[in-house]
């Protein structure tokens, strides 16, 4: 794969169809697997593409970098590019991505992250170029359905009990937005202070202010690459609730993440169609 | 909810119609619970789940949100894009654990005052019924 990657970039730079490159390579002393941005096609060869290529470059992107600008993207990545283009950071043609055939990642060396495990998407539906064989791919052991299927199942005071447990370790320390290619507000509403919305003190409602106003932003725009959990030093499951609404959007508005190109993003449009029940009633069994 | 705990509601009622509707009630003289807080906002589509949750997270047992009917926006659609954020907010808030039913959505109109003091009886007792304190009140809020 490593070598296709490198002929492909190089391939990019000669046409002129890139400026830089966002990729993977190896950290020279530590090993370690870090974000490269590559200028010139003779560095197409520091570039690698294996199961520890968790991160997700999306977040790497901005407009200050020489465009257009080749990124190499997972399945996750890609869709979060492509939502990145939907809204507006970037031109289509500003973007190139390089779609890897993407097995999955292994952030503990191990096994398979969860994300990978229920991955329905191991090519980036945004493609321009497409390395690897995209034939031989692993299908999803989990769904986000049987994820999320131990919250539905609880009665609304254990719920809250479960989430005040689990987001009872939160320092607001923000790691989970500054990781998320999608958090990309030039002022974040936590950092808002005329009026202070959500106080940024580690206490029960605060907690629980921060993480509900962070899912409801990521409703309809967060592509489960789970960097978000990756990045908590405390270990909050704060990403469960991502995948709750995530549910939810495509119910309602029948809207995947960055799966097709062009569109909008739900809350941005509405169908006159757009039932009454919606706000009443249960609406879920 | 511990002894006789009132509910109190937070409505935000849009300017052009169910403030209206609202206004209209009182200068009928129409009887509406003194459980309900106002406030005035340009159009349902103006609300921000910031201002949902602030409210609850500020001690409020329940909110009420009040737009034009459809095709009757001031705006032409804020109330239509309002319904999408409100069908999400009633959801997260019961994926949290916190009961959708503290949330209620209705068209009303500046002539239907006296719905209006229907519809804020009714979900008054709507949230009483549930029997508890809202769970999402800060600590130290007065009850
Ligand atoms: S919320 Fe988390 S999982 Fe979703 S896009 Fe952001 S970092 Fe990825
Ligand atoms: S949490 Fe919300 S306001 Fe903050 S950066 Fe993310 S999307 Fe923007
Ligand atoms: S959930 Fe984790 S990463 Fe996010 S603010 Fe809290 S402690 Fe930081």
């Amino acid at each position: 794969m490593n070598q296709s990657l490198r002929e492909t970039v190089k391939n990019l730079f000669a046409k002129g169809k890139v400026k830089s490159v966002l990729g993977y390579r190896e950290h020279p002393l530590s090993q370690a697997v870090v974000a490269t941005l590559i200028t010139r096609s003779e560095d197409a060869d520091t570039l690698i593409f294996d199961d520890r290529c968790v991160q997700n470059l999306a977040r790497a992107l901005t407009r200050d970098l020489p465009l257009p600008v080749g990124i190499v993207v997972k399945g996750c990545d890609g869709r979060a590019v492509s939502m990145r283009i939907t809204e507006g950071d970037f031109a289509r043609e500003q973007v190139v991505a390089i779609a890897m055939a993407c097995a999955g990642v292994k952030a503990d060396g191990k096994t398979f992250d969860e994300r990978c495990q229920r991955c329905e998407m191991h090519v980036s539906p945004l493609a321009d170029v497409t390395v690897g064989d995209v034939s031989a791919l692993p299908k999803p052991e989990k769904t986000r359905a049987e994820t999320i299927a131990k919250i539905k199942t609880m009665p609304p005071a254990e719920r809250f009990a479960f989430w005040q447990k689990a987001f009872e370790p939160c320092t607001h320390c923000y790691a989970c937005r500054e990781v998320c290619p999608l958090c990309n507000c030039a002022v974040c509403v936590t950092d808002q202070n005329a009026p202070r919305w959500i106080e940024q003190t580690a206490k029960p409602s605060s907690n629980l202010m921060w993480h509900m106003i962070r899912a409801f932003h990521h409703a309809g725009r967060c592509v489960d690459c789970g960097e978000c959990q990756r990045a908590c030093p405390e270990g909050v499951p704060m990403h469960l609730l991502d995948l709750c609404l995530a549910e939810d959007v495509e119910e309602l508005f029948d809207f995947k993440t960055g799966v097709k190109q062009g569109g909008k993003w739900p809350f941005l449009m509405f169908d006159p169609q757009d039932p009454d029940s919606w706000l009443g009633g249960p609406h879920r069994g | 909810m511990s002894d006789h705990h009132e509910p109190r509601i937070v409505g935000f009622l849009c300017n052009w119609c169910s403030y209206a509707g609202a206004d209209l009630a009182g200068t009928s003289r129409l009887k509406v619970p003194a459980n309900l807080r106002v406030v005035r906002v340009p159009c349902s589509g103006r609300i921000n789940p910031l201002f949902i949750f602030k409210a609850l997270e500020e001690g409020a047992d329940g909110v009420m949100v009040s737009g034009c009917h459809p095709g009757d926006c001031h705006y032409i659609s804020g109330n239509r894009y309002a319904k999408r954020k409100l069908a999400v907010i009633r959801r997260l808030l019961d994926w949290v654990g916190v009961e959708p039913e503290r949330i209620h959505f209705t068209w009303l109109s500046a002539s239907e005052g006296a719905r209006y003091a229907v519809e804020v009886a009714e979900f008054v007792e709507q949230v009483r019924a549930l029997g508890r304190r809202n769970p999402m009140a800060r600590q130290g809020v007065a009850s």
